[in-house]
């Protein structure tokens, strides 16, 4: 049996207007999982029901094979979370932040901690509402980083960040999964970071999972084909995912098997999926 | 849970500092001036020590530290109980405090012992009603019936003392009288010499409201808990 790091069945939470509705996937233990959609489609309710800060109306979620409604704290204290933003008292300095975090996880390590601080080059005497947007999520990450977690879980946590700073914080998190026990679950709408790092990736659409895979199959499973707007027609309609039509001609993403001999067609990547998935569900 | 007090500590450093002040030049005043306005002065920093653990949860909210927080190795109970915790602590600062102060200046122990004994009581019955309001509704909401609650009991001790100014005739204490209005237990102290007798009675009985009071607190605690468990961030 593989051992999942995070594990969903069937997952229901109704709000108004919002519904996440019937969502199942897996994480295996020793692998990225991006969680890909554009903004409101659910990836922080999802995460937010996953570490029990809100409750679901119906389903089974598993952390690290526990229940999520009744996350223990030895358990908690395996999972490193990011945010979208940081939510640390905005008076304090970072000495102070490490002072409390270090009195929270029994696994806090100051060494780690420091080396972080220092290669994010954070300063040391500055009060958190002074830090800027990048400075304080790259605090949410060294803390996340900083008590020997089993498994990261960071939502949108890369999007306040430019190129270089992103690339660095991916980087560590391919190294975090050099260990097979670690697994991280990365959501966001920076498409290419999460198609540089992903094992897995699950669309999300309006509350809907669209499709949850290996990348490598996903990329290899559609193709984009670009055509006249009569030939687009003649693609197998059932094996079409999503068309797009402009004065030039027109697109479409296609199951790749699914391209006829005599039609372009040209590996899609996850930008191109997400666009076509919640185009299609748009015209519904 | 000590890092979520110390949190909470770091926090409110300013009116840590401000509530030392006050309590300081309270204090002296109240020693000084040697009459029944000494105790409200404790009384004073002591129900300020109770505000604290709310200004504690305003804070939080401020932050949005809750949604956070709960990711970290702390569950909801201990969220809660760590407030509360917060509270006990500030309030026996407090005490301590007017302790210190009475001592520094040759106060009578007992009465004092008596008055923040009394005082520290009415503290918790402060956090006991309004921590699980302010879980409840927010603080923002919540800030009427925080003035409400806040308020009430003051009237009702200056009602008292002035009712107890209005029964004097000369020479008699004034400390017992306020003391007998405010716990209400024994309240029918009437202008009369107290005799060492009725202190200790007097002492027993703002015990008893004490520990009577930390009972209450408890149940608040349950309360709170029971309601923040259902909340969502």
């Amino acid at each position: 049996m593989v051992d999942f790091a995070i594990d969903l069945k069937n997952v229901t939470k109704k709000y108004d207007g919002f519904m996440l509705n019937n969502v199942s996937f897996t994480l295996p233990r020793g692998c990225i999982m991006g969680l890909i959609g554009a903004n409101g489609a659910g990836k922080s309710t999802i995460i937010k029901l996953m570490l029990g800060i809100i409750k679901k109306d119906s389903g089974d979620i598993k952390l690290l094979g526990c229940d999520s409604d009744k996350l223990s704290n030895e358990v908690k204290e395996r999972i490193g979370v990011v945010f979208d933003e940081s939510f640390f008292p905005e008076n304090m300095k970072l000495r102070e932040i490490e002072r409390v975090l270090a009195n929270i996880y029994k696994n806090w390590d100051e060494t780690v901690f420091a080396r972080y601080i220092s290669e994010f080059g954070l300063p040391q005497n500055v009060a958190i509402k002074d830090f800027s947007r990048g400075m304080k999520m790259k605090l949410s990450i060294a803390c996340a980083l900083s008590h020997n977690a089993e498994l990261l879980v960071l939502d949108e946590a890369t999007s306040g960040l430019d190129p270089i700073v992103r690339n660095e914080i991916l980087d560590i998190f391919l190294d975090f999964i050099q260990d097979e026990n670690n697994s991280v679950l990365i959501s966001s709408h920076i498409t290419s970071d999460l198609e540089k790092v992903c094992d897995y990736v699950t669309f999300i659409d309006n509350g809907k999972i669209i499709m949850s895979d290996e990348k490598d199959l996903i990329l290899e499973k559609y193709a984009v084909v670009k055509c006249s707007q009569d030939e687009i027609d003649k693609l197998p309609c059932e094996k079409t995912i999503g068309i797009r039509k402009n004065k030039f001609g027109a697109e479409a993403l296609t199951e790749t098997k699914a391209v006829p001999a005599d039609f372009i067609a040209e590996p899609a990547d996850l930008e191109k999926i997400m666009l076509f998935t919640a185009k299609k569900e748009n015209r519904k | 849970m000590k890092g979520l007090i110390i949190k909470d500590l770091y926090n409110l450093r300013k009116q840590l500092v401000l509530y030392i002040i006050i309590g300081v030049i309270y204090s002296v005043i109240g020693v000084v001036a040697k009459d029944s306005g000494g105790s409200s002065f404790i009384g004073l920093i002591l129900i300020f020590s109770a505000m604290l653990p709310i200004t504690a949860v305003s804070y939080d909210e401020r932050a949005k530290w809750d949604k956070y927080g709960l990711t970290m190795p702390v569950s909801r109970r201990e969220t809660v109980a760590a407030k509360y915790l917060l509270g006990v602590i500030l309030t026996a600062a407090g005490a301590l405090l007017s302790f210190a102060v009475g001592l520094l200046f040759g106060a009578d122990m007992t009465e004092y012992v008596a008055v923040v004994t009394m005082l520290a009581g009415i503290c918790f019955l402060y956090l006991s009603v309004l921590l699980p309001i302010v879980y409840k509704m927010g603080t923002e909401k919540a800030r009427f019936i925080m003035l409400a609650v806040i308020l009430l009991p003051f009237l009702l001790i200056m009602a008292g003392a002035l009712y107890a100014k209005n029964s004097v005739i000369g020479g008699t204490k004034i400390p017992e009288n306020m003391l007998g209005n405010m716990s209400g237990a024994t309240a029918e102290i009437s202008g009369v010499q107290a005799e060492a007798g009725m202190i200790s009675e007097l002492m027993a009985g703002i015990l008893i409201f004490t520990a009577v009071s930390l009972v209450i607190m408890y149940i608040s605690y349950r309360i709170s808990v029971s309601i923040y468990r259902r909340k969502e961030f």
